[in-house]
This record gives C-alpha cells, structure tokens and sequence, in this order.
C-alpha cells in the first residue's frame, strides 16, 4: 500500500493526523549515521588525497594537487606491495573455496549431530582477529608450536617460525588468513546446495551418470553462482587485510609480509602523512575495482 | 487386502513376503545407519580437525607456560592458574569493562537505528527507497580501511579521539548495513495485514510497530543485536587508531599489549584469548540458527 494511496483515503488521513507515516522519520537516522560514517569519509578522503598533508610540515591540509599521488608511485616498494596484495587475495581464495566445497558437501549429509557442527565450524569466523592471530602465532612458534613441528617434519619451514623467516611469512599468515574465512563460505555453499532438488540426481543416475559426473555437471554449475558472489565478497576482504599482517609481523621481516593495508597504516602513524596515506586508499579503491569488475562480468554472463 | 477372504495357503505365502520384505527393509535401515554413522565420523574428524588451532588455545589456557613451552598436545596437569593472574592484572577487568560498554551500546543503537529503516524500507513504498537502499547498502561495501584515514581525522578534529564515545559512535559502521539487510528479510516474511488491522482499530503507525512487529520481529532483533555486539567486541583497526590512553583500551588492544610484556608466559596469553572468544562465541552459538540461515538465504542472493 502507498502512502499516495492512504493519503486519498480518510483512514489513510485519520493515520497521517496521528504522525509516523512518513518514510523519512525512520530512515533518517541510518541515513545520517551512513552518510556521516563511510560517505562523508570517502570524499573527504579524496580531497586529503590531494592535498599531500603531512603531520610533520602543518597542521592543517592545503590543496598540493597530485604530489601525495607521485610520492605513492615512486615508493620503492609500492609495486611490490601490490603483488604482495594480490598473492595474498589469491591465495586466500583458493583456500577457500578449495576446502570450502568439499567441507560443505561433507556437511549437506544429514547426520544426528550436523546442526552442533555447523554451529561450530562457524567460531573461527566471529573469533576476533587478534584471539586467533596469538593461537596461530604460538602454533608456528620454532620452539613448541606443534604445527611448526609437523611443518618442519615435513621439510616445508626451517627451525625457526615460518613467521620470522621472509620466504615463508607471507604464505604462513596467507594460511590463517583463508582458514578464517572458511566458515563464511561453507555456510553460503551448504545453502545453495540444499536448494538442489533430489530428482535431478535421481534423474542423472537414469541416464547413467556416476557420482563424480553428478558433482561435475550439476552441483558445481549449480555453485557457480553462490561461489562467484562470495568470491567477491571475500576477495575485498582479503585484499583490504591488516589485522593479522599488523599483529603477527607487521609487515616483515623486512618487507616480506608488508601488504597495501600496513603500508597504509605505516604512512598515516609511522610517517604521520594522512595526505600520503589518504592517496594510497585511493589508489587501493581503484585497484579493488579494476579487479573486481572482470569477476563480476563473467558471473554475470555465466549465469545468462 | 483384508476385506478379501483368502485361502490358508495364500495367506501363508503373504505372511512369508511381508516378513522377507520387513527383513529387507530392516537390513536396508541398518545399511543406512551403518552409512550415518560412518558420515558421522567423517564429519567430526573434518570439524575436529578444522578447529584444532582454537581447541589447542582453550587447552593451552589450562595448562602451565612451562607445559606448554615443553611441547606435546596432550596435557599432564591443568590449572586454572592462568585465570587467576589473569583477573589479577588491572588493565584487564578494565578492558573487559570498556570492551562491554562500547559493544553494548553500538549493539543497541544499530538494533534500534537499523529496525526503524528496515521498517520502513519495507512496508511504505517513497521515492527515494531505492536510494535509500542502495546507500545503506554501499556501506557494507566499502571496507574499513578505505574510511580510516579520513574517519581518523575527522574524529580527532571532532576531540573524539581516544574516547570511548568516539569508538562506540565509529563501530556504528560496522553493524548497520548487515542489520538493515537482514531485518528486511525477516519483516518479508510478516503479513503487513496484522498490523494495517491494528491502524484499523486505533493504532497509531508507531503503536502498531511497537505492539505488533516488533514481539513478531524478536529473534531476528536477538540476532542482529548479538550480532553487532560481537563485530564491536573484536573490532581491532579503529580501536588502534582511535585509542591510545591504557585506561581506554578495549579486548584486543589489552591482548596485544599483553603480550608484549608476558610474551613468555604462554599460558597467560592463551587465557586472554578464551576470556575474548568464549563470551562471543556462546552468543553466536545461540543466534547461530536464525542468523545463519538468513543470511544464507537473503544474504547471498
């Protein structure tokens, strides 16, 4: 029912006359909230980028036009921080979707206790960052951590932490990094493949399809869509990451786990230059979408 | 069957069928429950395995550092030792303290900001909804650190850095587009009847909101509500940047300066997180059924 409708109506007047139904009394104060927390924000954001303002100099921005951009651009170790970042997004995907799948075929079995585990299962996602970065952190650990014994055992990392060695610490936090990202898309897969009717399998054993070409040609096709969307979703995530870089090495040894998110932080606390810092979240947002965009486009087309 | 009078002999044959039927259906159930069983299995070995780092934490919370430090998974003494020193330690009851409040009260104001958009986004129809929408939308898109610098500093020229005022007004962000998503869903599934019959009787719009959708609307509120608490309870990046005093600090920036001083005493460590997750987690597991299902189903599409 519209508000024009009502209005036409003496119910719909007698309703007005006692107040509440204007639509705008109620979205206002989300709008206000929004608008001033992350809209806001975004264009000011913009304008810092060009004004270059650092700490050190003055106390207040000033427009320096595209300066904060070059002095982004010609830091020696802005482009390999960008590769860095998008190792890190990629792998953080494929362990994802790698144990995900098989995980949440595993779980579509419905079994007396599948309720309690997928509840469970859940933890590593809600778990705060900083909890699981110190578990992990003393699972590498070169003394004692029990996961550093089997990965040395199995000639993978050193006698030191994988965390404090440059050729390894990146993939180590990679590992966290997809581990707690799991759960997420578990839980949307399991969704998607309880909406796959039992006939169609049923009608594919007819025709003489085995399991393994039930899976190929129907529940994958069918997940397309779910892992797509969820792909995106996680993949920003993954590329906008700081919590667990920042706690475990922030950004090192060296420069070997250093992503565009504690590059970030560095150049705005470290460097004291929100001009700089600001012109890099620019850069990072136009990065996300040159990524972004080519995903989005083949899911869309696939799912014509 | 039984209205048909039959001979001795065919009811005897019928008799044999009917038990060689039930034998194969109980083999045939056994079979199935042999397979459960077996699935079981598998999937508590996959869970087991999965979640081995935070069970080796709760462990490791029980055990003494020196236990820990000596290797080996499976304890010989626990003790509740870590806990104690744990409590004992000033900065913790504070940042628990802290933590609370600031979780708190951004729970109850996005439940509170985000139902009244939600509302209306479903029930009246204005231009502007799909704006509306869409721009409570983009929030959830664009991630925090995108935001930081700007938020920063707009906060300290506001003074409301380093408050706790301040990082309860910022981790507004972190909860509202998710809550407005899902109350929307929630309120689809409510007949907008009930409470046009209650306007009809002498309602008022907000009367009818307040009596009549929002007891409807309880276990979706729960959620959304324990669901903010716990995305304001470990939220790391905007209390780092907000807050430096260690009289405000929240969980995790108490973790972390905790084990800068204690990094040796494991134990201690281990504790901290426990204390951190097992608070967030028993609330998951008590929304875990509405909001995962909600979310899987509204959310994804």
């Amino acid at each position: 029912m519209t508000t024009a409708a009502l209005r036409s109506t003496t119910l719909g007047r007698s309703r007005r006359a006692r107040g509440g139904t204007n639509p705008w009394y109620y979205v206002t104060p989300a709008m206000v909230i929004v608008g001033l927390l992350t809209i806001a924000p975004l264009f000011y954001g913009l304008y810092l980028s060009f004004t270059n303002w650092s700490l050190l100099h003055s106390q207040s921005p000033s427009l320096q036009g595209i300066d904060a951009y070059v002095a982004v651009l010609n830091d020696p170790n802005f482009w390999g921080n960008v590769a860095r970042t998008v190792g890190w997004t990629i792998g953080t995907l494929i362990i994802e979707v790698v144990v995900a799948v098989p995980f949440a075929l595993l779980l579509n079995r419905r079994t007396p206790i599948t309720g309690t585990l997928t509840g469970l299962v859940m933890i590593p996602w809600i778990t705060p960052f900083v909890v699981l970065a110190y578990a992990w952190l003393f699972l590498y650990d070169g003394t004692s951590g029990p996961l550093h014994g089997l990965l040395h055992a199995l000639g993978l990392v050193g006698p030191a932490s994988p965390l404090a060695t440059p050729s390894t610490s990146l993939w180590s936090i990679t590992l966290i990094s997809g581990w707690k990202g799991i759960p997420f898309l578990t839980i949307a897969l399991l969704a998607s493949l309880k909406s796959i009717p039992e006939e169609v399998y049923e009608a594919s054993a007819v025709d003489g399809a085995n399991r393994f070409k039930g899976f190929w040609h129907i529940t994958l096709p069918m997940l397309r869509p779910t892992l797509g969307a969820m792909c995106v979703v996680l993949g920003v995530q993954a590329f906008y990451s700081f919590d667990l870089v920042w706690i475990l090495t922030q950004g090192g040894p060296g420069y070997s786990s250093t992503l565009l998110g504690v590059q970030l932080f560095q150049t705005f606390f470290n460097q004291a230059s929100p001009g700089q810092a600001a012109a890099l979240g620019t850069l990072m947002l136009l990065l996300a979408i040159v990524l972004v965009v080519p995903i989005l486009r083949t899911t869309a087309r696939r799912n014509d | 069957m039984v209205s048909v009078p039959t001979s001795p002999a065919r009811q005897g044959a019928e008799v044999a069928t009917r038990n060689k039927r039930s034998a194969r259906s109980i083999r045939l159930l056994r079979r199935d429950r042999a397979r459960t069983t077996w699935w079981a299995v598998a999937q508590l070995a996959a869970a087991a395995v999965f979640l081995a780092p935070i069970i080796w934490m709760y462990v490791a919370s029980f055990r003494p550092s020196l236990d820990i430090k000596a290797g080996g998974l499976i304890p010989s003494r626990l003790s509740f030792d870590n806990y104690i020193n744990l409590f004992q330690l000033g900065t913790v009851p504070q940042a628990f303290l802290n933590s609370a409040i600031v979780a708190a009260i951004s729970a109850v104001a996005v439940t509170v900001i985000s139902t009244l958009a939600a509302y209306a986004l479903s029930r009246f129809r204005f231009r502007g909804s799909g704006f509306v929408a869409g721009l409570l939308l983009a929030g959830q898109l664009v991630p925090g650190l995108v935001v930081l610098v700007p938020l920063v500093v707009a906060l300290r020229q506001f003074g409301l850095a380093n408050s706790l005022g301040g990082l309860t007004i910022a981790h507004l962000t972190l909860g509202i587009p998710i809550a407005v998503l899902l109350l929307r869903n929630y309120l689809a599934d409510i007949p907008p009847a009930l409470e046009e019959a209650a306007i009809v009787d002498g309602c008022s719009r907000i009367g009818a909101l307040v009596r009549i959708v929002l007891p409807l609307l309880r276990p979706a509120l729960a959620a959304v509500t324990a669901f903010s608490f716990i995305l304001s309870w470990g939220e790391y990046l905007l209390a780092l940047s907000l807050i430096t005093d260690d009289s405000k600090k929240t969980l995790p920036l108490a973790m972390q300066s905790l084990f800068q001083l204690y990094s040796v005493d494991l134990g201690l460590v281990m504790a901290f997180g426990v204390v951190i997750s097992l608070p967030v987690a028993v609330l998951f597991m008590f929304i875990q059924r509405s909001f995962v299902s909600n979310l899987s189903t509204g959310g994804v599409k």
